[in-house]
């Protein structure tokens, strides 16, 4: 289990349910199919553990932001398929805004300034 | 509420929701799996995927966790179990559980009664403010013509520093009662009667009795259960002869409370009418004593009149009476004591007539009055304290005896412990399961131990008692006691057992 890549990044506390949600919006997936959606568009940098996406989804859905129902995968298996609620898209829009000023700040004090000798 | 209703509907249907938690996790490894195959991984595909998964018990039971009372759950789970393994060991159980009681039980018992003797308060109203009256003198010596305490009717002690005693002529209480007014905000009197002849109905019966001066009531601070106390205007010559009765009293000889207000009865030959009832838990002011019936203090020398040996109750030289008070607010003990010894040395020296006498005059002093007078914690305090010493060194021994029960069995469930860990348990999760099937074990020799503390208190009770009649004390299961021992076992079992497996568990 801990012989990940050095290069890989551990998802922070709390940025799994925004990018649950975000993923969702897309339209509805089951839960391996937005832990691959989460790698791949990373880029591989980001890992999605089984043990943390699970009780992460279900605590989604018990706040009411998601809704899940069994349907038929695309390869003809059961599959608890999981879909973003109008309550889940204002709280996917404040969590993004909250996380984008985040991002911003962080950017803003990471960057090498113009007074920066370098 | 939400949330409540939410939890409860998962729990109603808590097993298809299982198996759906259950296929969900099944799905993920398979599409793991084939995710993996087509990366060229087949062989090891499976392992992978699980692998990758990690701990899927650990996973459901995290997803659960969202829905439902997972500690209920698995508090019951514990519970089950625990209760399963004492049923399959019944004679470990059996022995365990029995130390624990006759530890819990034994302890309770000797606890309950210096709790009864030695520690709890009179039962009236801010105990705290109540102070005894006492005297030293220099002389152990015991009414012979070198002191001015020529004759004394109470109890004495001596010590190194002389001789000591609770005990004043009436007219040294009357001197000191407008005196104390600056200190105290009452002072008062009282005496046992001794076993007075109480005729009720045309039956006759030896009771207790208290002289009370008038303010006695009123000082303590107590309310009748039912009638009147005993007022400042009952205790002054030429009253009418009226008593008041303790409860039990009353209702033994009455019926009930309220049916003997108003009643006349003979006592030692003269008629007293009974005008209350004290409260239930109110014992007078000595725990020793108990009295059954209290006179006013103008009566004793009129009752004693009517005795064989007859003496003047105003005699300056004649110590009988008792004297508490209670302070006034922000006064304190040695102030109160500074403001009352001057004139009462200066009363006792007008007493005396030799100078043998004026070398070894009493000196007033204070002491807290909160426990109300201490003959009964002199008498038993000491036997007391060696008991619970001897019944401290057997609950010593007997928690030994049952850590080395469970050390022993420990040992046993080494093997259980390791299949449980490699089965995917966390390690809290085992300490969890010991430590309640610790509580368990206490829980069943605690209520064992109740069982044992209730007949122990009975048997002390005898035993103090030496058959004396009339023996008061009254001993209540204590349930701090029992909470505090219980505690102390559970603890001594946790540590003494459950350590070295917990060590083991964590680190292993």
């Amino acid at each position: 289990m801990s012989q990940k890549p050095p290069s890989r990044v551990d998802l922070m506390r709390g940025s799994l349910d925004l990018l649950i949600l975000r993923t969702l919006r897309h339209g509805p997936s089951h839960g391996h199919a937005i832990a691959k959606h989460i790698q791949r568009t990373s880029e591989e940098l980001l890992q999605v553990e089984t043990g943390s996406l699970y009780p992460a989804l279900h605590r989604l859905e018990a706040r009411g932001w998601l809704e899940a129902s069994w349907e038929l995968s695309d390869k003809g298996k059961r599959a608890r398929y999981y879909r973003i609620t109008p309550k889940g898209r204002s709280q996917l829009s404040a969590e993004q805004s909250k996380w984008e000023a985040f991002a911003r700040a962080m950017g803003l004090l990471l960057k090498p300034s113009a007074g920066d000798a370098e | 509420m939400t949330r409540f209703l939410r939890k409860l509907q998962w729990w109603l249907q808590r097993r298809r929701k299982e198996d759906e938690l259950r296929e969900e996790l099944e799905f993920h490894l398979e599409e793991e799996r084939e995710a993996r195959e087509a990366d060229g991984l087949a062989d090891e595909a499976a392992w992978a995927a699980r692998r990758e998964l990690g701990n899927a018990t650990l996973v459901r039971e995290d997803t659960r966790a969202t829905w439902s009372w997972v500690w209920l759950e698995q508090l019951a789970q514990d519970i089950r179990y625990g209760v399963r393994g004492m049923l399959k060991n019944r004679l470990f159980t059996a022995l365990a559980a029995l130390s624990l009681a006759l530890g819990i039980g034994a302890n309770t018992a000797i606890y309950s009664f210096m709790d009864a003797i030695l520690l709890r308060s009179l039962p009236v109203a801010d105990p705290a403010s109540l102070v005894v009256l006492k005297w030293r003198s220099k002389v152990v010596s015991g009414g012979d013509a070198t002191s001015v305490m020529r004759s004394m009717d109470g109890s004495t002690y001596a010590d190194r520093s002389g001789m000591n005693a609770a005990i004043f002529p009436f007219p040294a209480f009357e001197r000191l009662r407008p005196v104390s007014e600056t200190v105290l905000s009452s002072l008062f009197a009282h005496k046992q009667t001794g076993g007075v002849n109480v005729i009720v109905d045309g039956e006759a019966e030896l009771a207790r009795g208290e002289y009370v001066s008038g303010d006695f009531f009123g000082g303590l601070e107590v309310r009748p259960a039912a009638g009147r106390l005993i007022e400042p205007y009952d205790d002054r010559a030429g009253a009418t002869a009226v008593a008041v009765l303790s409860l039990g009293y009353s209702r033994r000889r009455f019926g009930d409370a309220a049916s003997a207000i108003g009643r006349t009865m003979i006592v030692n030959s003269l008629p007293f009418t009974v005008v209350g009832v004290a409260p239930e838990e109110f014992f007078g002011v000595d725990p020793a004593a108990a009295p059954q019936l209290y006179l006013p203090m103008h009566a004793a020398p009129q009752l004693q009149a009517r005795s064989f040996h007859t003496v003047d109750f105003l005699d300056a030289n004649y110590y009988w009476v008792e004297m508490m008070g209670r302070l006034k607010p922000g006064i304190g003990l040695g102030e109160a004591q500074a403001a009352l010894a001057g004139p009462f040395a200066q009363w006792v020296a007008s007493t005396a007539t030799k100078d043998g006498e004026r070398a070894n005059l009493p000196v007033l002093r204070l002491d807290e009055g909160a426990a109300g007078l201490d003959s009964l914690r002199r008498q038993y305090s000491k036997p007391l304290y060696v008991l619970l010493t001897m019944v401290g060194l057997i609950l010593a021994i007997a928690c030994a005896n049952t850590a080395s029960l469970l050390l022993a069995r420990s040992e046993a469930r080494t093997r259980e412990m390791t299949i449980r860990l490699s089965l995917g348990a966390g390690r809290f999760c085992i300490v969890r399961q010991l430590l309640t099937e610790s509580v368990l074990l206490a829980a069943l020799g605690g209520a064992v131990g109740v069982a044992i503390a209730v007949a122990g208190i009975r048997l002390l009770t005898r035993l103090l008692a030496n058959g004396q009649e009339g023996f008061t004390v009254r001993a209540e299961l204590n349930w701090h006691v029992l909470a505090v021992a219980l505690a102390f076992r559970v603890s001594v079992a946790c540590c003494s057992a459950w350590l070295p497996r917990c060590r083991r568990v964590v680190q292993p």
